[in-house]
């Protein structure tokens, strides 16, 4: 049987999921996918919560506004992808050079 | 309705943002829209002067709270977004800038309604319209650079806002309510299950430690400061590092439940500050890069800013205040001086500036003055902040003899020493190296010394008079 409790869980694995993604993937669209992830594992919890508190609406409420931030997040972050290709032709993170520790080390 | 009458100050600011982003239709200057941005800010000081309020009110049906706490940062977050816009006469953005003035008050915005919310639905949308505009901000210079350092600063911000987000639906499944001041939190968080609080509140804590560039969520600092154009570094060093530790100040004090939480949040915060002081003034010792420089000092500061939060009472919110205050005349004097000094020498390398402080003596004695208020040495306010933020602490051990406040005491006091050693690299080359090619002198504009001019007149000031501010600040009421 399902009970509430299935719900968390599945909110927990898809959080960890997330995670996993975002520090072990190379890509930065791949990444993207993991926050969505992450983000939906709060919006399954919120949801889920709501059996523990009948008739309140607060949970729903943060969910909707969650989808709302994910999806300006998502525009925001493909537009600076898309500079990023422009300019270094890839889009993976650990490719970009420009900005690191300087290697002479003298003070 | 009537509710609108308490936030007047952010009602113009959002009025002007219009105006500033419909002054991009017309083809005019970045003069004209500069002086329209600056005035709309103006505007916003002027009417957030009178918003502080002898008892704290929640309004919008537990959406908001206004306080004296609330009403003060929102002056420091003005008044850090008027100077970031003066120093944008040194290092100008001309182009699209009705969008960036538009972004950089947008910012402002974001940080006035973050420390104004008392729920996690108006906390969650005004992190986003911080976080977002400084995602597009940091575009602003147009190049790879600044690219690749939105792109890191991007995956970094939105990874720990992810985490926040489920810190708190997980809060809400312990309580029941996502009002982080109602006493249903606090009555329900007494007998919630110690670990499932334990990983709420630190979850919840990754979105605000990543705002304000704190440990174990600081790697994106260094490489999206060296990216940035002075004014923003100077920006994104303050308008997002108070609003953000504003609100996790009201956060962990709802944690904290006074006192009743299973969790002992003071033991946290204290281990989070230990690890932001020592990642960030080591790394610093390193830096050759004025912005990596200023990307770890910032890293450090809002170490000794954790220090002050992790008493967790109301009452140290003041000494807070108070060292923000000091921290952004620092900051905005030291940014002021390494930008011209930038300008003047063509290099971003400290030791390239090898005797070049006789090329512009008052630049260079203002700088050095910034730099020893960061540090926190007298004769300037950085050191009252820290003996403020110090004595506090000590107050704090003596009553409740908890250890973790005297390691904090101790650890925060050896690490102003390591700091001296960082900040004073700069001076030690502006005036004691031997100058290896040519003196490159320069006349700063009128602009650039009146700047000056009121910043270090104030960091005299209440070095000498801090009784005058800090008396100030006594008299208001500062519970939450």
């Amino acid at each position: 049987m399902i009970n509430d409790n299935h719900l968390l869980y599945l909110g927990a694995l898809l959080l960890c999921v997330g995670l996993v993604i975002v520090i072990t993937r190379r890509n930065a669209i791949v990444v993207l996918m993991g926050i969505e992830l992450m983000l939906n594992a709060s919006n399954i919890n919120l949801v889920a919560f709501d059996r523990y508190f009948p008739g309140q609406l607060d949970g729903q409420m943060l969910s909707l506004f969650v989808i709302i931030v994910a999806v300006c997040e998502a525009a925001v972050g493909i537009a600076i992808v898309l500079r990023v290709y422009h300019y270094y032709d890839t889009a993976r993170p650990g490719d970009l050079n420009q900005l690191k520790e300087h290697a002479d080390r003298n003070s | 309705m009537a509710d609108l009458l308490h936030v007047v100050p952010e009602m113009v600011l959002a009025a002007g943002m219009v105006l500033v982003l419909l002054a991009g239709f017309w083809k005019l200057s970045w003069t004209r829209i500069w002086w329209l941005a600056f005035l709309v800010l103006v505007a916003d000081l002027l009417f957030s002067a009178d918003f502080f309020y002898p008892e704290p009110q929640t309004i919008f049906s537990g959406m908001l709270r206004v306080s004296s706490f609330a009403a003060v940062i929102r002056m420091l977050l003005i008044v850090s977004g008027l100077l970031t816009m003066l120093l944008a006469w040194i290092v100008p953005t001309e182009r699209r800038a009705s969008e960036y003035y538009f972004l950089l008050l947008a910012m402002v915005w974001g940080g006035q309604w973050l420390t104004l919310s008392n729920h996690f639905v108006s906390m969650l949308v005004s992190f986003e319209i911080l976080s977002i505009t400084g995602y597009l901000l940091v575009n602003f210079g147009f190049d790879q650079r600044s690219a690749e350092g939105s792109l890191k600063y991007f995956l970094f911000g939105a990874a720990a806002t992810a985490l926040m987000i489920y810190g708190a639906s997980m809060l809400y499944g312990l309580t029941g309510t996502l009002d982080f001041a109602s006493s249903r939190m606090a009555e329900q968080l007494a007998d919630a299950d110690r670990n499932l609080t334990l990983i709420a509140g630190l979850a919840l804590m990754a979105g605000f430690l990543f705002k304000i560039a704190a440990a174990p969520f600081h790697f994106w600092a260094p490489d999206v400061y060296e990216s940035l154009p002075w004014p923003m570094l100077a920006l994104f060093s303050t308008v997002p590092k108070f609003a953000g530790l504003a609100a996790l100040l009201k956060v962990l004090l709802s944690l904290h439940a006074f006192g009743l939480s299973p969790v002992n949040w003071t033991i946290a915060l204290g281990a989070v500050a230990t690890l932001t002081l020592i990642a960030g003034n080591f790394a610093a010792l390193w830096q050759q890069d004025t912005r990596r420089l200023m990307a770890w000092s910032s890293v450090a500061q809002s170490g000794f800013m954790l220090i002050s939060l992790a008493s967790l009472s109301a009452t140290t919110g003041r000494f807070l205040v108070f060292y923000m205050a000091a921290f952004a005349a620092g900051n905005f004097l030291t940014v002021h001086g390494l930008a011209l000094l930038e300008k003047r020498t063509g290099s971003g390398r400290i030791d390239a500036y090898a005797g070049q402080g006789m090329g512009s003596v008052w630049s260079s004695v203002a700088l050095t003055l910034g730099l020893i208020s960061l540090t926190g040495l007298p004769p300037v306010v950085g050191f009252t902040a820290k003996l403020f933020l110090f004595a506090g602490l000590w107050e704090i051990w003596q009553q409740s003899g908890a250890g973790v406040h005297l390691i904090l005491f101790v650890f925060g006091l050896l690490n102003t020493v390591v700091a001296l050693f960082f900040y004073l690299k700069v001076p030690y080359q502006l005036f004691l190296k031997p100058v290896s090619g040519a003196i490159i002198s320069a006349r700063d504009d009128a602009g650039s010394n009146l700047f000056r001019i009121i910043l270090v007149v104030w960091v005299l000031w209440a070095f000498f008079q801090p009784g005058l501010l800090m008396g100030w600040l006594n008299n208001l009421n500062f519970d939450l």
